[in-house]
């Protein structure tokens, strides 16, 4: 997840300001159908406990907001609004980010987030 | 509302491979801190017999192996029971649990109740049968060879392939590399705890334990769930925390509802990418009892209140998050108090006030 925050640093960095740019999601980016995280506990903004097996990470921010997000049922084309949003980069960055973030052999820790349909 | 009865505890050991009679008295004591309780045990240095806290015993009394027999049991109940008339009895050891089922018509004639299961659903759970309870509960288990000797485990272990366990009939477990170490294991195994061995293949995974009360009729009086996060070398939870899996609190329901388990009990799984395998049901408290004892869920008092059919405290759902982490203290001992129990087999207090008198005191 440093992707993003890097984005956003470098953006920052560039431009004395933090620009918000707007783009379409890439067409050949697949949208998953959100999974159920609710056994899944956000504590502190950076620790997730899930409640069934016991087990709990320590995540980065930006991990702990797109769980966050799935945790309340948002589809993922509206996460990856909100996260272009909250990050103030591309939504095109943002979508990678995303998906790299579902695509992440060390999430597969995290029970349910790869339980997505395409 | 009427005094309890006198409520005589077994197992009183910490240390690294607790057992859980220590934790079961502090569950008591903390809904009734005047209670009187006293210790049955094994071992003058079991570390519970100098607790002066919660978990302190208003007398302790030397008691024979499991092994002697029932006759020594109920001789030595008789003779505490000339100064503690003991009412209730939590037995909190595996091995001293077969006395108590021949023993259950003399200890109802003098008004002593345990809280415990048939025999029949005793043995249904025990480690050789373990596989069929699996099958009548739609649980998994991990395969298991019974093997009366040594040529069995050998043949067990050409069967299931290496690592595997060998268990003994009651306690303890050796993992087994290679037939080179079987002799060596099954050995020191059936030496401390005799035959059969149980041989079982390893499954990979967390492991989690549920302990609960059961009404008798197939239902749950409360129980509560953990994953073990940190264990001992003897494998025993050094910390856990609580969970809330529906798919595991199924399968305790089920388990239970299949053999109508009555009183304490404890159920070992191991949770794989297979889901959960029952590992082991052992029929009384585990040693962390007081852990949901100190989150509202004090499954030892509720004990004592359905033996005595007196009005139930509330017993709350243990909450996901909820954890716990053991921490050794060193007790203060006299050697006065060790000969004491070692000559006379009996320590009382040692002041003229009991210890359920103090406690009462401090409030």
């Amino acid at each position: 997840m440093a992707l993003a925050e890097q984005s956003a640093q470098k953006t920052a960095k560039t431009n004395g300001t933090a620009k918000k740019v707007r783009s379409k999601p890439a067409a050949n980016v697949r949208m998953p159908i959100v999974a159920d995280l609710s056994n899944l506990r956000i504590l502190k903004d950076r620790f997730v406990l899930d409640v069934h097996s016991g087990t709990f990470h320590r995540v980065s921010e930006t991990a702990a907001f797109i769980l966050c997000e799935l945790k309340h049922r948002t589809p993922i084309a509206e996460l990856v609004i909100h996260y272009a949003n909250r990050y103030e980069i591309s939504r095109a960055i943002a979508e990678r980010d995303v998906e790299l973030f579902l695509n992440d052999p060390s999430v597969s820790g995290l029970p349910d987030v790869r339980r997505c349909a395409s | 509302m009427r005094k309890l009865p006198v409520i005589a505890v077994s197992g009183l050991h910490r240390g690294d491979n607790p057992q859980p009679g220590s934790a079961v008295i502090r569950s008591i004591r903390r809904l009734y801190p005047s209670a009187t309780i006293v210790g049955l045990s094994y071992d003058p240095l079991e570390s519970g017999l100098y607790s002066a806290d919660l978990a302190v015993v208003d007398a302790s009394f030397s008691m024979q192996f499991p092994g002697v027999g029932a006759k020594a049991l109920i001789d030595r109940l008789d003779e505490i029971r000339q100064t503690y008339p003991i009412g209730i009895i939590i037995p909190c050891l595996d091995a001293e649990i077969p006395n108590y089922f021949v023993l259950s018509q003399q200890l109802w004639r003098r008004k002593i109740r345990t809280m415990l299961p048939t025999a029949q659903s005793f043995e249904r759970r025990s480690k050789d049968r373990l596989a069929q309870l699996g099958l009548d509960a739609g649980v998994a288990v991990p395969r298991t060879i019974v093997a009366p000797d040594l040529a069995a485990v050998y043949r067990a272990g050409d069967l299931l392939g290496y690592p595997l366990f060998l268990k003994g009939r009651l306690y303890e477990a050796r993992k087994v590399s290679s037939p080179a170490e079987v002799a060596g294991a099954f050995q020191s195994l059936i030496s401390v705890w005799g035959g059969p061995v149980m041989v079982q293949e390893p499954v990979a995974g967390e492991e989690y334990d549920v302990a609960g009360v059961g009404d008798g009729h197939g239902d749950i009086i409360g129980s509560c769930a953990i994953r073990k996060m940190m264990l001992t070398n003897s494998g025993k939870a050094n910390a856990g925390i609580v969970v809330t899996d529906p798919g595991l609190r199924a399968q305790v329901a089920r388990i239970i509802k299949v053999l109508q388990w009555n009183g304490p009990f404890e159920l070992e799984f191991i949770r794989g990418g297979f889901g959960y395998a029952l590992i082991e049901m052992n029929p009384r408290f585990p040693a962390w009892i007081d852990f949901p004892s100190q989150i509202g869920c004090n499954l030892p008092a509720r004990l004592i209140e359905l033996a005595e059919a007196r009005p139930t405290s509330a017993l709350k759902a243990c909450e996901a998050g909820r954890m716990f982490v053991r921490h050794s203290v060193d007790l203060v001992g006299d050697i006065s108090e060790l000969a004491e129990l070692s000559v006379t087999g009996t320590r009382a207090s040692n002041s003229a006030a009991t210890a359920s008198d103090k406690l009462g005191a401090r409030g």
